[in-house]
């Protein structure tokens, strides 16, 4: 009995390690298993979505916008309500963050996800090329999706920064950010009583002189950002410091006339720090801007029109940009939306009817203000009438608006660097500081070479500081 | 036997039998299982250190290394030959110099002071001084970015004083190292504080009260009892700041998005880095000065161990 007992007794220890240790194994082998599932996961996951895909066409086409393009998803899911498309919102890449750049450079390395991008809008003019060509080379070629006519119906040179040294077209253009000359009509006549509207750069900045002397805290503009003296007087007067001149060349000039006179110019009137105000145009009262020089959406969002604080409605005229040092009629740009299409979308033909419809259907170029100007020319009437409450003159004010969205100048390129960034970390404490326009040019021009070095870039320049670092 | 073995199920005795002895276990055998639960602790943290540490180095090695010739080293070359390449780094040594100079003498000091005041001040003061570190580093910079800024800032007549009167008079390409010291310095040097009053508090109150008998002054004390006593706590707070602060990227990436662009993208090694990988697509180059920065805090914390004698024991 006791020995009986031992028996069972030991036979049950024995039995319990066994269980143990089998438990133990068992659990050993759960969690390989689990993490075996957890690692294929990933591939399983992707094998699925694709095959239901294929079968169900289940997959929807997936979509990136950014805030501002939420009126276009409403407009298109209110004239498509059974689409199936994933809206999804980012930063439209504002003011070079590089979303877009960074995903694309980790999905080139681990192969890209299921739930990437097809289609995306993105605000910033010289993303396109970047990751359109080498090493990204992630964009769509649109030339055999979108038909020639359509491609030609865009406003004069804009499809320029859609398009690769190499010929490619890589994108859409969304909305126009040409530039022209915002006149608050009421401060003018005030001030300057009926003299005409300036239409040079030279008879501009007289004006601001006239207001340092007479009018002293009035603004004819602002040097105060990054993006002021690049856009608004280099980029309109033809300056050649962003000018690709072939794959993976630059040429970079600032000795042209074209960069000095303007620079000169500007010091000569004395204005810069005065009626050129330090501060940037964003953080100057609205209400003491007499005119300014401004990308086409600066007229809401510069002067806070209709705003607590901004201008009435209905007082903002826009008149063209000055005619350049030169005598060209060109117009510089700030800004101005792009559609985008991946070249890893499951399906391509889908993806670019949607980027060419967004870009181009009327349905979407008319709403509201704040997407700005249709760069494609058909829809620019319709959504132009949009204004006339908004903006004063409304003939003068649209005819303004149509020539400068077809009179930007092309030769300042779409590059991999932000110009304006180099400008405002280069140069902006400088100028604010009351360096000299003229003494800032060298040193912009060869900040900008390292930047085309360093993004591998061959440099062209008849300034010896600018091709050798 | 009492209990008649027929109404005992195995099962039922096993059990007490089993729990008798899982008591057993547990009395007797503290020395074993604190053995094994100190490896057990220090485990997770070499599977971490593995994963996330050691890894990720061998990792970016091999991509520095890794060239489309074989292994070699021109991907050091080419980063070494950028234009911001030098450039970058003597901003952050320029930083570092600042920051940990002011840090050391600020944290020692008022360390120093707090631990000589009576205990209930001294808590006051502690937790006023590490106020500011509960703020990190990108709140932090949003919070100086204010600060800097001449139209809305509290301190606009110290910023008015050397004639700033927009954001970008502030943060001029020169005034950046100390601008980003500033922010550092606030950031860090509460923690510090009170991780230096931890260690005045393990000196011996004897050798203090012997050290007052023998007619040293709080003065004295303080600085040939105290500071000799907490000098590799010191070393300490030299290495790992070193590290930290040569790794420097938050700060001026968002200072950078918040000037739109006055802070270049490139201002720091660890941002050239950044940008070579994410916004160039250049992964080899980026591991290249990732490596550099490597290499350089291993040597500078070996410098401070050695010449501080961090690890030997009294």
């Amino acid at each position: 009995m006791v020995r009986g007992g031992e028996n069972v007794f030991l036979t049950a220890r024995a039995y319990i390690a066994k269980r143990r240790r089998r438990r133990r194994r068992g659990l050993y082998t759960a969690l390989i298993a689990t993490t075996g599932l957890a690692l294929a996961g990933g591939t399983y996951a992707v094998l699925g979505v694709a095959s239901a895909g294929a079968k169900a066409a289940a997959r929807p086409l997936i979509v990136w916008i950014d805030t501002s393009r939420v009126p276009y998803e409403k407009a298109y899911m209110k004239a498509n309500p059974h689409a199936n498309i994933k809206w999804v919102l980012y930063n439209g890449n504002e003011n070079g963050t590089g979303v877009l750049q960074s995903k694309f450079a980790l999905w080139n390395r681990t192969g890209w996800p299921s739930d990437a991008p097809d289609v995306m809008f993105d605000s910033q003019n010289y993303d396109a090329v970047q990751l359109g060509t080498a090493p990204y080379s992630d964009l769509l070629n649109l030339k055999s999706y979108v038909p020639k006519k359509v491609l030609s119906g865009f406003a004069g040179t804009s499809m320029s920064s859609c398009t690769t040294p190499s010929g490619q077209i890589i994108c859409l253009r969304n909305d126009s950010a040409a530039e022209v000359l915002w006149v608050n009509p009421t401060l003018y006549k005030q001030f300057f009583g009926s003299a005409p509207i300036p239409t040079t750069w030279s008879a501009f900045l007289a004006d601001g002189t006239a207001l340092n002397n007479a009018h002293p805290g009035y603004l004819i503009g602002s040097v105060g950002d990054g993006f002021s003296i690049d856009d608004y007087f280099l980029w309109a007067n033809e300056c050649p410091l962003d000018q690709v001149i072939g794959k993976g060349k630059i040429e970079i000039n600032p000795n042209s006339p074209n960069c000095t006179g303007i620079m000169n110019a500007m010091d000569a009137s004395g204005d810069v720090g005065k009626s050129l105000s330090d501060a940037s145009i964003f953080s100057v009262n609205p209400q003491k801007i007499v005119m300014a020089v401004g990308a086409l959406w600066e007229g809401t969002a510069v002067f806070q029109t209709g705003a607590a604080g901004g201008v009435p409605n209905g007082t903002m005229v826009a008149y063209p940009a000055p005619v350049a040092t030169n005598g060209a009629k060109v117009t510089g740009d700030l800004g101005g939306g792009l559609w985008l299409v991946s070249k890893h979308a499951p399906n391509p033909k889908a993806a670019a009817a949607f980027a060419q419809y967004m870009a181009t259907s009327p349905n979407i170029q008319k709403v509201g203000v704040d997407a700005g100007l249709p760069q494609y020319v058909a829809d620019q009437p319709k959504y132009l009438t949009s204004l006339d409450t908004v903006f004063g003159d409304p003939s003068v004010t649209e005819a303004s608006w149509k020539s400068a969205a077809a009179s930007v100048w092309n030769g300042w390129s779409p590059v991999p660097w932000s110009t304006d960034g180099v400008w405002a970390s280069t140069n902006l404490a400088a100028v604010t500081g009351g360096a000299t326009m003229a003494s800032q040019l060298l040193p912009y021009a060869e900040a900008l070479a390292n930047q085309a070095r360093l993004a591998g870039y061959t440099v062209k320049s008849p300034v010896s500081a600018v091709t050798n670092p | 036997m009492t209990i008649p073995s027929a109404t005992v199920a195995p099962g039922e005795r096993m059990s007490v039998r089993l729990g008798r002895r899982a008591a057993g276990d547990r009395g007797r055998a503290p020395a074993g299982s604190s053995r094994t639960a100190g490896y057990v602790f220090v485990s997770f943290y070499v599977v971490l250190l593995l994963a996330l540490g050691v890894a990720p180095a061998i990792y970016a090695i091999a991509l520095a290394l890794s060239t489309p010739g074989g292994v070699g080293f021109a991907h050091f070359v080419d980063t070494f030959n950028f234009f911001e390449f030098a450039p970058a780094f003597e901003h952050v040594f320029e930083f570092e110099g600042i920051w940990l100079v002011s840090q050391t003498f600020f944290v020692v000091t008022l360390a120093l002071m707090v631990h000589t005041l009576a205990r209930r001040v001294s808590t006051a003061f502690r937790f006023i001084f590490y106020l500011p570190g509960a703020m990190a580093g990108a709140a932090s910079a949003i919070v100086w970015l204010f600060m800097f800024t001449p139209s809305g800032s509290p301190f606009a007549f110290i910023l008015n004083a050397f004639h700033y009167q927009v954001l970008s008079n502030t943060v001029a390409p020169g005034n950046l190292p100390i601008i980003f010291a500033i922010m550092a310095f606030f950031t860090g040097a509460g923690g510090w504080i009170v991780i230096m009053y931890g260690a005045l508090n393990n000196i011996p109150q004897e050798l203090i009260e012997a050290a007052e008998i023998d007619g040293s002054n709080a003065f004295q004390t303080a600085l040939r009892i105290k500071l000799p006593l907490i000098r590799k706590w010191i070393v300490y707070m030299l290495v790992l700041s070193f590290a930290a602060g040569s790794q420097l990227f938050v700060e001026p990436q968002i200072l950078g998005v918040a000037t739109n662009g006055q802070v270049p993208a490139q201002w720091s090694p660890n941002q050239l880095a950044y940008y070579l990988a994410f916004q160039l697509d250049r992964f080899n180059d980026a591991a290249a000065v990732s490596v550099d920065l490597l290499v350089i805090g291993l040597i500078v914390a070996a410098l401070l161990v050695w010449r501080g004698k961090l690890f030997e024991v009294d």
